[in-house]
């Protein structure tokens, strides 16, 4: 075979390539034509080339053993893919509150009344959409009027902070909000939301839920000393996300 | 043995040419205007009050028209030139032939009426309704006893390649049409069907017929269009006899099965996912074969392609097949699925395989076929390279941005902060992040829109400057008649070769089989669907909301089906089971997120949040790019059919009881007039609407349905 003549001559590539391919040389298509003739279409019978062979018997064998081992040997469930990233990713969370005990205390945290906080409150209430249900001034339209003394899950800071955080109840519209706006915004949020009781609105909507009353005696100087406090959460929590 | 004279049938083929050149035109158009929504959400709908024009409404009149009117009559154009000439003989019937260019034509026509109008079975690629898809049937069966006919008059003893993938597509379009296409129409009188399979089975089927379309539509035919084209327009003999044996019998045998590659994470059971992949890792090497095939056919005619554009579009067209070959397998694999799936990456890579490799493939053959039907040179060599430099700089400006955006938004999708919370729970904030990208795939879509109109001024000019088509005269020698057994040192493949009717046959058995396997037991075996006693059908409101879903095309944009992953389940909820689906007729999981997941969106929002969404998705999310969908609230439902829809469904197998057909109408008012009793709440409503008579409108039925969506299992 003239294919293989001269062999001594040729690069490490290039007889790599003849012996992947074996491909006849271009001058010698005599040998491998056959004697088709469609329409003016002559056909070559090349052999099929190695490296297209191998890789198909590669591709058949990777194919029947994945099957094989799934399916016989059970390596591998889509359900227990799913339970294995649950449990993955729930060790990741549970170390991650362990060890940031501070920001999952939401029963002592307290309403912000400095206007740097409010400000940032009242900017968020527009950012995160709550307009789109509450309106800008809080009368209320899709979801509830915030301006009045009526709560459909509880008024006061605790109940407003848990409601942005948990979402109100099913079909009612209010989403749980806990996944895409952080406790600090929620903080600020809900105490931005505080202030717009009492205020009037463009359309007030009728109110809905119970008349909420504050047990807290909300005197000048406790709200002073409340001041305080919130101040001093915020700042440990920074402080904590400072060190982390 | 004695010449007989004869005429090629060249009207035939002119007709086919200029359809494709028209529909290429048409199809591209769409595709291009339904690009710019994703920037400019209702430029197209005046304010949401023209509901034909509509994204849900146009994004299958554009994959329709690219699919089977552009490549379609661009197969149709191939095959009735080269087969007369591989097969020495004037078609079998001049009139069948007549009667199929004009059917096919009359089916894109109300095609493209039809689907903005609404109606639509929303199966993708198969979305037009009952009474066309008998057009279809007919049509397509009109073909291919032309084609039959013709192989049984030939005068070239054995069938060349070329003709064993016409044959192929023949056999197997026509089964994956019509088993996906069972449908049970709602009236005689009226356009409305419901599918025959219910959710996971209608899920499976679907993908086998949509994973094949894209085979035996997009790509038998243009490999049989190749293995003429290319060698005629080089000049030069295939490369091997024996690889086309092999590719061809291996790759219509393995394609077929791999269709559950759609359905990866889905709730389809395990073992019907792991041989979409397994099946699909198998086809590289078939695929490739015909690649090579192709590209090695070019070996010694490479300084041509140099000077050649014809010859250019064809290894751009062969190496973007090669590419998507590859891909396409590699997306299989689960584990890259997770990713790309329900993203963009999917759009980027199905469309180096339309705009480079049936595209251009077809743009080589209408450049070349120009030339012959006309008897002259092509009027302009140059724009011809323009459109080919204009046409690949489109599909990277195409195609690189929506990987990206694919990917990106992929990764959006799956982040979570270290506290476990996802960090872009609002989904729409990685809409907005990629919209830059679907703002350079439409310049890159422009790019290649613009190609393509150089080729049609260029075909028009060189069809002016040449002569008019005729019917070309032909000599050959009648077939001599030989035994029908093999002859001593006749191969058995040769053989097969001349057995045409034997060859069809075993084309058929070799594409019947996988879907067989996989179909069938899904449909049988009980234990493949477990039941889960709290899944009720849907109430009367609820069908029909769901019918207007289907109507505007919603499953264009939103997803029902959760994948058990994580993110998933925290973003949307628990993933979806596949006893929910059972009276999903038909099942509507979607391919594609460019909203988010709708499957337990059901008593997420309430009442008004919807109303005010459907009248102006911008009211309740900033910055969105779903379009206005007002029409919905000032047309009034039309539920005069709401007791045939349910017998209907009664037929297929849900379970209405009689009292509840009989009191369709009046469950229905009532449960109406709750969904509107609840929008009272907000004031805002009550001021614009309370009189507008609302609980008579489409909105309240769609209300009513999306309010159910996922809900089944949520009481538990």
């Amino acid at each position: 075979m003239k294919i293989m003549s001269n062999n001594e001559n040729m690069s490490l590539w290039t007889r790599f390539i003849k012996s992947v391919t074996k491909a006849n040389e271009l001058g010698n298509e005599e040998d491998v034509m056959l004697d088709h003739d469609y329409d003016g279409i002559k056909e070559l019978d090349n052999v099929l080339p190695p490296w297209w062979v191998w890789g198909f018997i590669f591709t058949i064998a990777i194919s029947v053993l994945y099957y094989v081992l799934i399916h016989i040997f059970g390596w591998y469930g889509q359900e227990d893919e799913y339970q294995a990233e649950l449990v993955a990713h729930e060790a990741k969370v549970a170390k991650y509150k362990a060890d940031h005990p501070e920001l999952y205390k939401t029963e002592n945290l307290i309403a912000f009344t400095d206007a740097a906080n409010l400000e940032k409150g009242k900017e968020l209430f527009a950012t995160k959409t709550c307009t789109v249900c509450h309106l800008a001034d809080g009368g209320g339209s899709i979801g509830p009027n915030m301006t009045d003394d009526y709560w459909i899950l509880g008024g006061g800071f605790q109940n407003i902070f848990n409601t942005i955080a948990k979402g109100g109840r099913p079909g009612k519209g209010m989403v749980e909000w806990e996944s895409t706006i952080s406790l600090e915004e929620r903080q600020q949020l809900a105490s931005y939301i505080l202030t717009l009781r009492g205020t009037t609105p463009a359309t007030p909507k009728a109110p809905e839920g119970d008349l909420w009353v504050d047990d807290k005696n909300t005197t000048d100087d406790e709200g002073t000393s409340e001041e305080a406090k919130a101040e001093e959460v915020v700042k440990e929590v920074k402080e904590e996300s400072v060190t982390e | 043995m004695e010449k007989q004279q004869f005429y090629y049938d060249n009207k035939i083929v002119k007709l086919f040419f200029w359809a494709t050149v028209l529909w290429g035109v048409v199809g591209m158009l769409v595709g291009l205007m339904v690009a710019f929504l994703f920037l400019y959400p209702n430029y197209l709908t005046f304010a949401g009050d023209i509901s034909w024009l509509s994204f849900g409404r146009l994004r299958p009149l554009h994959t329709n028209a690219a699919i089977f009117a552009f490549v379609g009559n661009g197969f149709f154009l191939g095959m009735y030139y080269s087969m007369q000439r591989l097969l020495k003989t004037r078609m079998f019937s001049d009139f069948l032939g007549r009667v199929h260019f004009w059917g096919w034509q009359l089916i894109i026509v109300l095609a493209a009426i039809t689907l903005p109008l609404g109606y639509t079975s929303t199966k993708e690629y198969a979305e037009l309704e009952w009474p066309i898809d008998i057009l279809v049937t007919l049509v397509w069966v009109v073909m291919g006893i032309n084609m039959i006919g013709t192989l049984l008059k030939r005068r070239q003893r054995h069938i060349y390649v070329a003709i064993w993938f016409y044959i192929s597509t023949f056999v197997t379009i026509a089964m994956l049409y019509i088993f996906n296409n069972l449908e049970l129409p709602v009236s005689l009188t009226g356009m409305k069907s419901y599918s025959v399979y219910a959710g996971v089975q209608d899920a499976l089927v679907q993908w086998w017929y949509g994973h094949n379309a894209v085979a035996f539509f997009l790509t038998t035919p243009m490999l049989g269009l190749m293995y003429y084209f290319v060698p005629k327009a080089a000049n030069r003999p295939i490369y091997s006899y024996r690889l086309s044996i092999i590719h061809f019998w291996t790759l219509i045998f393995l394609y077929i099965w791999a269709g559950p590659h759609h359905l990866l994470y889905t709730a389809l059971p395990d073992w019907a996912q792991n041989l979409g992949t397994v099946f699909s890792v198998m086809l590289i090497f078939p695929s490739w074969g015909g690649m090579i095939n192709g590209l090695l056919t070019l070996r010694g005619a490479w300084d041509k392609v140099r000077e050649d554009p014809i010859l250019k579009f064809f290894v751009v067209a062969i190496t973007a097949y090669g590419m998507a070959t590859f891909e396409g397998p590699m997306l299989a694999f689960k584990n890259l699925n997770a990713i790309a799936h329900y993203t963009d990456w999917i759009v980027g890579h199905v469309h180096i395989g339309t705009l480079g490799w049936n595209g251009f493939i077809i743009a080589g053959m209408l450049y070349w076929l120009a030339t012959k039907l006309f008897k002259t040179p092509l009027y302009s060599v140059k724009l011809a390279n323009v459109h080919f430099w204009i046409g690949t700089i489109g599909i990277l400006f195409y195609s690189m941005p929506l990987y990206i955006a694919g990917f990106t938004q992929a990764f959006l999708w799956k982040q979570f902060n270290e506290a476990g919370v996802l960090v872009y729970g609002n989904f729409l904030e990685t809409v907005t992040q990629i919209i830059p990208m679907y703002a350079m795939r439409a310049f890159g879509g422009t790019l290649y829109f613009t190609g393509y109109l150089i080729l049609a001024y260029n075909l028009i000019m060189t069809a002016k400057q040449g002569s008019k088509v005729e019917d070309e005269l032909a000599e050959a020698v009648a077939l001599k008649p030989i035994s029908g057994k093999r002859i001593k040192g006749e191969g058995w493949h040769t053989w097969l070769e001349r057995k045409t009717v034997l060859f069809t046959f075993l084309a058929f058995v070799a594409v019947a089989i996988g879907g067989a396997v996989e179909i069938i037991p899904l449909i049988l075996v009980k234990s493949n669907v477990p039941v889960i006693a709290s899944v009720k059908p849907y109430s009367p409101l609820e069908l029909e909301g769901r019918d207007i879903y289907m109507r505007e095309g919603c499953n264009n944009c939103h997803s029902q089906m959760i994948r058990p992953f994580r993110s998933e389940v925290e973003r949307y909820g628990e993933y979806s089971k596949v006893g929910e689906f059972v009276y999903d007729h038909p099942f509507l999981w979607g391919s594609r997120r460019t909203g988010p997941d709708l499957h337990r969106i059901g008593g997420k929002f309430n009442n008004n949040w919807h109303f005010n969404h459907m009248m102006d998705p911008s009211l309740t999310s900033p910055g969105t790019i779903m379009p206005r969908y007002s029409w919905m609230i000032k047309n009034d439902l039309d539920y005069s059919t709401i007791e045939e829809k349910l017998k209907t469904l009664v037929i297929l197998g849900v379970p209405y009881s009689d009292e509840e057909i009989a009191g369709a109408k009046a469950h229905l008012q009532a449960q109406a007039k709750e969904v509107e009793a609840a929008l009272h709440q907000d004031p805002e409503y009550v001021k614009n609407y309370a009189d507008s008579n609302i609980q008579n409108k489409e909105i309240v039925a769609l209300i009513a349905y999306l309010q159910r969506l996922g809900t089944d299992i949520k009481a538990k």
